[in-house]
C-alpha cells in the first residue's frame, strides 16, 4: 500500500456569520490522509471536528461559508469544482457516516428506498437492479434478513442495525475515502465494538481511506495509522499513532492523554481550564490560557504546524525556541 | 392501524351525541315562543288560542328530555324539522344548496395549496432572498386580512374598475375566482408561513445532510427527502382549516350572493327560522367531524410510524 | 458533540443563548429576563406594540382627536367626497367618516378586551380544575371541550350569535363561549405538567392544602404565559367580531364599528369606495399589530417554537 495521500486539506477555515459575532470552527485547517489508511482526527466537544468534516464536502450551510483553503482529492478542488461535478463526487468518490443514525435516516422512507436511491442516482441502472445491490450490501454488512430490511423503515430498527445501515449506504459506491463523524457514539459499548470491527474488515477489502472523527482515545489507538489532534479549529499535531502517543509534543495532546483512564496508572488529570470561544479567537496560540509550559513566545503570532519526525508534526512555540 | 381507525369511528358516537344536545340546546337561547314565531311569520298577531294549539302540535309542552328524545329520533333519520319560512324540509334545502359551497371550499383549497406550497417551500429554500421577504410580506398581510375586506376589495378592482369577472351568484369558473380566492387567500397564507417553518426544520436535520452527502440531485433532496416530512404537520392542520373555510364561506357568500349553505343559514338568522339554524350547525357540524376523521386517517397513511405502530408492531 | 441533536452544525461548541427559557410547559414567571431582552431586538414586534399603543391612544383621547361627532346625522351632506369639515368624506347617512374610525377604535379594542376576559374566565377555571384533578373531572370537562371542538368554531360562533339575536353583547358571549376551548385545552395540559414538578411535590409533602397548592404554585405557573400569549389572540378576536358585524349580527346602529361600516358602505362601492376602503385598513392595521407582537412575543418566549396556542 503506498503512502500517497488520497485526501489533502490544506489551510481550511470554516466560520460562521452570527448575530453575536463570527464563530471561527474551523480555523486553518491542515492534514492528510493516505489511501487505504485510517487518520483518527481527535479533540474535545466543539473544537471544529464535524464542521470539518461537513466542510470537506461542502456541506456547510448559512449562516455558516467555507472561507478559505483547499480539498484535494483525485486531483480536483472539491472547494473549487462546479456543482454538478461535486454531487457526482459526493457518494461516489468521498462518503460521511454521522454520529446519530436515528436522525440520519429519512422516517418517512424505508431503508430500501433510502439505499437504493444512493446507488440509481450514480449509475444507469434499473431500480431493480438497484434493490438488488442493496440487498447484497446490507447482508455483506452482516444485517439478518436483508430483503426484509429493505421494506422496513428506520423507527423499527435497533440502533446498531441502523448505524449499519448507515455505513452500507456510505459503502454502496466503494468510496475511495469515507468519513465517519463519531460513527458510535450513540451507541452501546458492544455494539460499538462490532461496527468498528466491520468498518476495518470493509476498508481491508475495498481498500478506502477513512477519517475517523472521535473524541475516543482508545478508538483512535485500535483503529488508526494516523492521528490529527484538533484544538479550537486548527491542527495542533499530526502523525503516526505510536508516535503521537509515545511522543506527544503539543502540550494539549500530552494534557489530552493524562485525561484518558489506563490501567495501571492511578491519578487522572483533566485538561484544567474551558475551551476557548471559537467567538473571540486570539492571534496568538489558542491554547495558551491553558497551557503549563507557554512562555514569553506564545505571546507572539500563532504557531505554524512543524514536521518534528518523520510524519510527525505540531504546532507549539516550545519546541522550536529558536525559530519564535 | 384498523384498531386506530375503529377506535377514532367508536369516538365518534358520543362526541356525535354531545353535538346534538348543543343544537337542540340552541333554540332554547332564542328569545320567545317558537310557536308564536311561526305565526307571526304570517305578518299577523296570532291569537292565544291558536298559539296554545300549536305548542301542543309541535309538542313544546313536554319536558325538554322528551322533546330533546322526539327532535334526535327524527334527526338521525335526517329528518330536521320544516323551514318556518317555507315549510319545506330543512334537510332538503340544506342538501340542495350544500354543493355550491363545497365546490366553493374545494376552489379555495385548491386556489390555496397553488400559492402555499411554492411560496412555502421557495422561502425557506431561498432563505433570506428577496422571493422569501415577498413570500413572508405577503402571509403576514394575508394573516391580518379581513376575508371580507378583501372580497369587496376584489369585486371593486376586478368587476367595477376593471369589469373582467363577474361577481354574482354561482355560473362557471369565472364566477368561481373572485369567491374562491377571496375565501383561500387566508389559509394560503398561514399555510406558506407553516410550509416555511416545516420545510426550514427539515432541512436542518441531518438525513437531508446525509442525502446530500450521498450525491443525490437537488430536486430528489427537497422533492423526496424534505418535502414529504415538511408537508406531515401540514396534513394535520388541514381538517381544523376545513372548519375555517366552512366558516368564511358564510361571509363570502353573502359577498357574493353565492347559493350555498352560508348565505342561506345568514338569510335564516334574520328571518329568525330557527329549525334552518339547528339544522345548519347539525349538518355543518357532522360535515367537519367527517372531514377531521378523513384527516387523520389519511396521516396514519402518510406516517410510517403510526401506521406501523398501531396494528402490527415488531 | 454536546448535543447530538445536530451532529454537525458548528456552533455547537458555542454556549447557544437561545435554548434558555420558556420551553412547552416550564416554569416561568411571566417573561423571563431573557426573553424580553429578545423580544426588544425583534423590530418587528416593537413596531407592532407602538402601533397598538398609539391605536389605544386614538382610542382614549377619540373626543379630542375626532372632527365631527361620529353618529350626527347630515342627509344634505350624504356621501361626500373628502373635504375641508370631513376628511375622510362621509357615509350613506352624511356622518363623518374619520369620526367614526376613530370611534371605532373603542369598540374594536373594548369588545375584543371584554370578550378575551371572559374567555381567560372561563378556560382558566376549566382547565386548571381539568389538569389538576384528573379522573371524572377532567374527563367529563375534556368532553364538553370535545364536543365544542366538533363544530366548527366560527359557524357556532355565529349560530350562537344568530340564535340569541343581534348585538354586540351577544356577539362576544358567543365567542367567548365558543373560544374558551381552545385555551382550556392548552391550560389543562401545562397543569399537568407543572403538577409533576419538584416543587410541587416539596410543597404536597409539606402539608400545603390542595387550593394553596393550585394558586401559589401552579397557577402563577401557568397563567403568565398563557395571559400574555392570549392577549395576542386580539387579532383573531378583532376579526371575528367585525366580521359577525359586517353580516349584521353584532354593532348595531348608530354604534361606528369597523365590520359594521363596511356592510353599510357595500352599496356604495361604485360611487364612494372610500366608505370600503379605511375601515377596512384599519382593521387590517390593528390585527396586523397585534400578530406582529403575537409572533415576537411567542418567538422570544420560545425560540424553537414547540408551544403552539391558537384555535
Amino acid at each position: 500500500m503506498s503512502w500517497a495521500p488520497v485526501l489533502k486539506v490544506k489551510n481550511l477555515s470554516t466560520y460562521f456569520y452570527t448575530r453575536y459575532g463570527v464563530i471561527k470552527a474551523v480555523n486553518g485547517a491542515s492534514f492528510t490522509v493516505a489511501a487505504g489508511k485510517t487518520l483518527g482526527l481527535v479533540g474535545e466537544s466543539g473544537c471544529g471536528k464535524s464542521v470539518t468534516a461537513l466542510s470537506i464536502l461542502r456541506l456547510i450551510e448559512p449562516p455558516g461559508r467555507i472561507c478559505s483553503g483547499e480539498v484535494w482529492l483525485n486531483g480536483c478542488d472539491l472547494l473549487k469544482i462546479p456543482p454538478r461535478q461535486l454531487r457526482q463526487v459526493r457518494g461516489r468518490e468521498i462518503a460521511l457516516v454521522f454520529q446519530d443514525p436515528l436522525t440520519s435516516l429519512n422516517p418517512v422512507l424505508t431503508i430500501g428506498t433510502q439505499l437504493a436511491e444512493t446507488i440509481d442516482s450514480h449509475e444507469e441502472i434499473s431500480r431493480a437492479e438497484a434493490r438488488r445491490r442493496a440487498v447484497e450490501l446490507l447482508f455483506r454488512l452482516g444485517l439478518p434478513d436483508p430483503e426484509r430490511l429493505m421494506r422496513l423503515y428506520p423507527f423499527q430498527l435497533s440502533g446498531g442495525m441502523r448505524q449499519r445501515v448507515m455505513v452500507a449506504m456510505a459503502l454502496a459506491l466503494r468510496p475511495k475515502v469515507l468519513i465517519a463523524d463519531e460513527p458510535t457514539t450513540a451507541l452501546d459499548v458492544t455494539v460499538q465494538a462490532q461496527i468498528l470491527a466491520e468498518l476495518k474488515r470493509l476498508q481491508e477489502e475495498l481498500g478506502m481511506a477513512i477519517v475517523l472523527i472521535t473524541h475516543d482515545l482508545g478508538v483512535v489507538a485500535a483503529m488508526t495509522d494516523e492521528v490529527a489532534v484538533m484544538y479550537a479549529g486548527t491542527i495542533v499535531e499530526h502523525g503516526p499513532v505510536a508516535e503521537v502517543f509515545d511522543r506527544p509534543a503539543h502540550p494539549y495532546t500530552r494534557a489530552l492523554l493524562r485525561s484518558v483512564p489506563r490501567l495501571g496508572r492511578e491519578e487522572l488529570a483533566p485538561v484544567e481550564g474551558q475551551p476557548p470561544s471559537l467567538l473571540n479567537l486570539p492571534a496568538h496560540c489558542a491554547f495558551l490560557p491553558r497551557c503549563l509550559q507557554a512562555g514569553a513566545a506564545c505571546r507572539g503570532e500563532k504557531p505554524e504546524l512543524r514536521e518534528i519526525g518523520p510524519g510527525h508534526a505540531a504546532a507549539c512555540h516550545r519546541l522550536f525556541p529558536w525559530a519564535g | 392501524m384498523w384498531r386506530y381507525v375503529t377506535k377514532r369511528l367508536l369516538y365518534l358516537v358520543p362526541v356525535l351525541f354531545g353535538v346534538s344536545i348543543i343544537t337542540f340546546g340552541l333554540i332554547n337561547l332564542a328569545p320567545g315562543d317558537p310557536a308564536e314565531l311561526i305565526l307571526c311569520s304570517g305578518g299577523v298577531e296570532p291569537t292565544k288560542e291558536a298559539v296554545e294549539t300549536l305548542r301542543a302540535e309541535l309538542g313544546l309542552n313536554d319536558p325538554l328530555y322528551v322533546q330533546y328524545g322526539r327532535w334526535l329520533g327524527k334527526a338521525v333519520h335526517l329528518d330536521l324539522g320544516k323551514s318556518f319560512r317555507t315549510g319545506r324540509p330543512v334537510a332538503e334545502e340544506i342538501f340542495s344548496r350544500f354543493p355550491a359551497t363545497l365546490e366553493l371550499a374545494c376552489a379555495a383549497m385548491a386556489f390555496m395549496v397553488c400559492l402555499a406550497l411554492p411560496a412555502g417551500i421557495l422561502s425557506a429554500l431561498y432563505r433570506h432572498a428577496f422571493l422569501d421577504h415577498l413570500s413572508r410580506f405577503g402571509a403576514l398581510f394575508g394573516a391580518s386580512l379581513p376575508g371580507f375586506w378583501l372580497g369587496l376589495m376584489l369585486i371593486y378592482f376586478f368587476a367595477v374598475k376593471l369589469g373582467v369577472l363577474p361577481v354574482m351568484g354561482r355560473g362557471g369558473l369565472r364566477h368561481l375566482v373572485l369567491p374562491a380566492v377571496t375565501l383561500g387567500f387566508g389559509l394560503a397564507a398561514v399555510y406558506a408561513r407553516i410550509l416555511r417553518a416545516g420545510m426550514l426544520e427539515v432541512l436542518g436535520q441531518d438525513y437531508i445532510r446525509v442525502a446530500r452527502a450521498k450525491g443525490l440531485k437537488e430536486k430528489w433532496v427537497i422533492g423526496r427527502h424534505a418535502l414529504k416530512n415538511a408537508l406531515l404537520p401540514a396534513v394535520t392542520l388541514l381538517g381544523m382549516s376545513c372548519g375555517h373555510l366552512l366558516g368564511g364561506a358564510v361571509i363570502v357568500e353573502t359577498i357574493f350572493a353565492w347559493p350555498g349553505v352560508g348565505k342561506f343559514a345568514v338569510d335564516a338568522i334574520f328571518n329568525r327560522d330557527y329549525p334552518v339554524i339547528q339544522g345548519y350547525a347539525f349538518f355543518m357540524a357532522a360535515v367537519f367531524v367527517l372531514v377531521n376523521l378523513l384527516v387523520d386517517i389519511s396521516y396514519v397513511f402518510l406516517d410510517p410510524r403510526i401506521r406501523l405502530e398501531g396494528g402490527n408492531s415488531r | 458533540m454536546s448535543s447530538s441533536k445536530n451532529s454537525g452544525v458548528g456552533v455547537a461548541g458555542y454556549p447557544a443563548p437561545v435554548e434558555s427559557a420558556g420551553q412547552a410547559g416550564t416554569v416561568s414567571h411571566g417573561l423571563p429576563g431573557s426573553a424580553l431582552t429578545r423580544l426588544g431586538q425583534d423590530k418587528l414586534a416593537l413596531l407592532g406594540l407602538v402601533i397598538i399603543l398609539a391605536v389605544v391612544a386614538v382610542a382614549v383621547f377619540a373626543p379630542y382627536l375626532a372632527p365631527n361627532d361620529p353618529v350626527k346625522v347630515d342627509l344634505a351632506q350624504r356621501l361626500a367626497p373628502p373635504g375641508a369639515p370631513y376628511p375622510l368624506g362621509t357615509d350613506h347617512l352624511g356622518r363623518c367618516l374619520l369620526s367614526r374610525l376613530i370611534y371605532g377604535t373603542r369598540v374594536s379594542l373594548a369588545t375584543a378586551a371584554l370578550a378575551l376576559s371572559a374567555i381567560m374566565l372561563i378556560s382558566i377555571p376549566l382547565g386548571t380544575l381539568a389538569g389538576y384533578c384528573g379522573g371524572r373531572v377532567d374527563s367529563l370537562i375534556m368532553r364538553v371541550v370535545d364536543v365544542l371542538l366538533a363544530f366548527p368554531g366560527l359557524i357556532l360562533a355565529l349560530v350562537i350569535a344568530g340564535t340569541l339575536g343581534p348585538g354586540l353583547l351577544n356577539v362576544m358571549l358567543a365567542l367567548s363561549l365558543v373560544w374558551w376551548v381552545g385555551y382550556a385545552r392548552v391550560i389543562r395540559g401545562m397543569v399537568l405538567s407543572v403538577k409533576e414538578k419538584e416543587f410541587v411535590m416539596a410543597a404536597r409533602a409539606c402539608g400545603t392544602r390542595e387550593l394553596g397548592i393550585i394558586t401559589r404554585h401552579i397557577l402563577p405557573n401557568v397563567l403568565s404565559p398563557v395571559i400574555v400569549l392570549a392577549t395576542l389572540d386580539m387579532g383573531k378576536l378583532i376579526l371575528a367580531i367585525s366580521g359577525l358585524s359586517f353580516l349584521g349580527l353584532g354593532a348595531q346602529p348608530p354604534t361606528p364599528e369597523w365590520g359594521g361600516m363596511l356592510n353599510d358602505g357595500r352599496p356604495y362601492l361604485q360611487v364612494a369606495p372610500q366608505l370600503m376602503v379605511y375601515p377596512g385598513l384599519c382593521i387590517m392595521t390593528v390585527v396586523l399589530a397585534f400578530n406582529l407582537l403575537g409572533d415576537g412575543l411567542r418567538d422570544a418566549l420560545d425560540p424553537r417554537g414547540s408551544t403552539r396556542i391558537s384555535l
